[in-house]
């Protein structure tokens, strides 16, 4: 039986790496003393799959997660057994029951929605910068990393952006075909380094056909 | 009660790698009220979260302290650089990983000291909090800074920078020293702190190095409360004091990422070079019942899918059959695996590991520490070749394929025949067991460690434990299947000079932390040049205390501390090495009569 976990994840949490929020899951699972499914092999591991990795500090509200049993287990039964052992800024929301066939998350979700706070406000500038972003037809950027460096385009990724008085609501593509990290966005648009304070949300993930957006 | 001045971790978790390490909120973080507790204490760890975490002592010591009503103990690390010089940028404080108050707001500061080269991490720490280096320096603004641990069994090095050690195991002690600290309320004047420190200094297990001075080498009260010999403590009965059941969980992957039960304390196999088995004693077990009450409630608490077995010789636990049989039948089916330390060299071990890991086949250790027969009766191992080649030999048979040797060199009275008896070994070891085995390694550099049998010995020089290095490493190189590493002998020199050192020592480490010196257990961090200048600008003479030998009668600079173990125990050790005869372990009715009066302690069967 696999169920789909939809979670939050808030405050210094958000700091964790994707791998370390794995594990966090796969000895929240065996703390919570669920009927978990294991792995085949040499390495067992409790079948969890999380959904598209979040990029470290961002926080997320509306995350996902599968987790395969071995036996049928009632859905309240599981939220409330979780919440009760997981630690202080993650959160089980809401759970459902997949049926059998269903795609990985992976898989499917193909956009994610940000909000980006500025502590102190929007910058002067922000309204006018993120026009000229959005009007610009390619915006390059070099993604350097220790497995090398990488040439995007983010303007390619996204989707929407929608400016308000202490920040921006963000739509990117997302998933298998790749992303671009806030950071990198805020990079480009020249506050990365500059302001200290900025809170950066990962509002929810989507499976987006044509005009038609579900949640997965 | 003194301000609390809170730092906004936040800002600086998003520019530093790692961020897991600073982010606290782990698992089975006590719910209690850390800011409004009657007495605080924070707890230091002088090295990354990750090493710092995987310290059963600590563990145990916050355990102790929050089940406290009227304490608590919060947790702090040494810093990555990365953030070190982002808080020094911004001139913020130091922070504690449970409520991010900055460390010099705690009532005391103890530092659990495990590693001679983690004396630079202590002053980055109090520095960081605002704390002068030198107690000499504090006031009653400032927390009363302890330092606990392997290192005080020759504390001379680290004395300056610390109000008062506890020498000995701190679950009674600890308490007690809260207790004193709630009633007479040091924070209120600097009398009141002296006079803290003075009562401390009369009780057993506590040295204040402020009331003693050193002439001609021996370190002596210069006060009537100082005791002239400060005496370790110890818990007579392990099952009947608190265990950390419900282990913190950390996110981040740490260096030991595992539950553990302790199945015993102390060890009754007296290698003469070991210092472990010497300040640790008496063997004290606990049962296994217990033992397995433990292990369920950690498994449990915890998440974890593997649990280790600690203890300094786990195998020589004298329930280790029924304790493992009974975990592996109750685990085996939920994804929980066992993990034993390094293997005794005996059939009845290869079994026993056989039946732990049945499935995931990692690498076994063995620690033969010699190659020659002579040697190895030189440091009491008590063990003989047929038992390292037929150990391996069994281990492979079961389907270990790695295989892991400790050796050393430098050990006393060695010559280049013991050098050639460890290839010997090795090889002999190989053909014994055939194609595909993967042996690797580890040579340490041997330091004489305090109150041990050695310690009257000087560390070897450098010339020649490099030649030895160079030796057996161009002999490996042209070894299928054995791969050989060894210590850069920097470190440890450097460890011998802290180990072997007095009080001027304390100038070298203040200078060269002066200079940037961080982290020196850490290859891509340790800086050798800065501790030469240090060891230059102070004019103090690094290979005098590494390598100098003391006489038998000489007074040692750690006379005035004892772990239990007499010093004619030691020296009868000694000169029973010069002689290569060696002691029988002290199981059944064998007593070595080490001094420590295990009989009276009550040694369980």
């Amino acid at each position: 039986m696999k169920t789909r976990v939809c979670y939050e994840i808030i405050g210094p949490l958000a700091f964790l790496s994707h791998l370390e929020i794995m594990r966090l899951w796969q000895r929240a699972s065996l703390r919570a003393g669920l009927p978990i499914a294991w792995s085949n092999g040499f390495n067992p591991r409790p079948k969890i799959s999380l959904g598209p990795a979040r990029n470290v500090g961002v926080e997320g509200h509306r995350e996902y997660l599968d987790m395969e049993f071995r036996e049928e287990i009632a859905g309240d039964d599981v939220k409330e057994r979780l919440n009760a052992i997981l630690p202080e800024g993650i959160r089980v929301l809401s759970l459902r029951t997949l049926p059998p066939g269903t795609k990985m998350l992976e898989a499917v979700i193909n956009e994610a929605h940000y909000q980006i706070t500025f502590g102190g406000g929007a910058p002067p500038d922000l309204k006018e910068k993120i026009a000229s972003f959005l009007a610009a037809e390619h915006c390059p950027y070099l993604r350097e990393s220790p497995k090398g460096k990488k040439e995007l385009d983010l303007r390619s990724f996204v989707l929407a952006i929608d400016a308000g008085e202490s920040g921006f609501a963000l739509a990117v593509r997302a998933g298998q075909g790749g992303s671009l990290r806030v950071a990198e966005l805020l990079t480009v648009l020249g506050y990365w380094d500059i302001i200290e304070d900025i809170k950066i949300e990962r509002t929810g993930l989507f499976v987006s056909e044509g005009t038609e957006r579900t949640a997965p | 009660m003194r301000e609390n001045h809170y730092v906004p971790v936040g800002k600086y978790l998003r520019r530093v790698t790692r961020p897991g390490r600073y982010v606290g909120r782990e698992w089975n973080i006590p719910d209690k009220d850390f800011a409004g507790a009657d007495v605080q204490m924070a707890m230091a760890f002088p090295d990354l979260y990750e090493v710092g975490m995987s310290h059963l002592g600590l563990r145990v010591l916050y355990e102790v302290v929050n089940g406290l009503p009227y304490a608590a103990m919060e947790r702090v690390m040494a810093p990555a650089p990365d953030l070190e010089a982002l808080l020094r940028a911004d001139r913020a404080p130091l922070f504690t990983l449970e409520t991010n108050r900055a460390v010099g707001d705690f009532d005391l500061l103890g530092f659990s000291l495990q590693y001679e080269l983690c004396a630079t991490n202590v002053l980055n720490i109090l520095d960081l909090s605002g704390i002068p280096l030198r107690a000499e320096n504090r006031d009653e603004r400032h927390p009363i800074v302890i330092g606990g641990g392997p290192c005080v069994y020759n504390p001379e090095p680290f004395a300056p920078f610390f109000d008062v050690f506890l020498i000995g195991e701190g679950e009674e002690a600890l308490p007690e020293l809260l207790t004193l600290y709630r009633e007479t309320r040091p924070g209120k004047s600097k009398a009141a702190r002296a006079a803290f420190l003075k009562e401390l200094a009369g009780r057993k297990g506590f040295y204040v190095p402020s009331l003693y001075e050193e002439k001609n080498g021996a370190v002596t009260p210069r006060d009537g409360a100082a005791p002239v010999v400060v005496r370790k403590r110890y818990i007579a009965d392990l099952d009947n004091v608190s265990f950390p059941r419900k282990p913190l969980v950390p996110h981040t992957e740490i260096v030991h990422d595992r539950g553990v039960i302790e199945l015993f304390r102390g060890c009754v196999r007296g290698c003469r070079f070991c210092q472990a088995g010497m300040i640790y004693r008496p063997r004290r077990e606990k049962s296994v019942p217990t033992l397995l009450a433990d292990a369920d409630a950690v498994i449990a608490s915890s998440g974890y899918d593997e649990l280790g077995l600690l203890s300094l010789s786990t195998m020589d636990y004298s329930g280790i059959d029924p304790l493992v049989t009974t975990l592996t039948e109750r685990y085996s089916g939920r994804g929980v695996s066992l993990s034993l330390p390094s293997l005794r060299m005996d059939a009845f071990s290869v079994e026993l590991a056989q039946k732990v890991q049945k499935v995931r086949k990692g690498t076994l250790t063995l620690a033969p520490e010699a190659g020659s027969q002579r040697m190895r009766d030189i440091i009491n191992k008590n063990i003989n070749e047929d038992d390292i080649v037929s150990t391996a030999a069994a281990a492979f048979a079961n389907g270990f394929r790695n295989l892991k040797f400790y050796m050393m060199i430098g050990l006393p009275h060695e010559t280049d025949a013991d050098i050639d008896a460890i290839r010997e070994l090795l090889l002999k070891v190989k053909r014994s067991v055939g194609r595909g085995l993967n042996l690797g390694v580890s040579i340490g550099t041997f330091v004489p460690k305090a109150q041990t049998p050695f310690q009257w010995y000087g560390q070897e020089g450098e010339e020649s434990v490099r030649g030895k290095q160079r030796a057996l490493k161009s002999w490996a190189k042209g070894q299928k299947g054995i791969r050989l590493s060894y210590h850069d002998f920097e470190t440890s020199f450097l460890e011998a000079v802290i180990a072997r050192g007095d009080r001027r020592v304390a100038d070298v480490i203040e200078r060269v932390f002066t200079l940037g010196a961080r982290l020196d257990g850490w290859s891509e961090y340790f800086r050798y040049d800065l501790w030469q200048r240090a060891l230059a600008e102070t004019g103090v003479d690094g290979v005098f205390y590494a390598s100098r030998r003391f006489d038998d009668d000489a007074v040692l600079p750690w006379s005035h501390i004892s772990c239990g173990v007499s010093r004619e125990f030691l020296l009868r050790e000694k000169n029973k090495a010069v002689a290569a005869a060696v002691t029988p372990h002290c199981y059944d009715d064998v007593c070595s009569g080490c001094g420590i009066g295990c009989r009276k302690a009550g040694e369980k069967k």
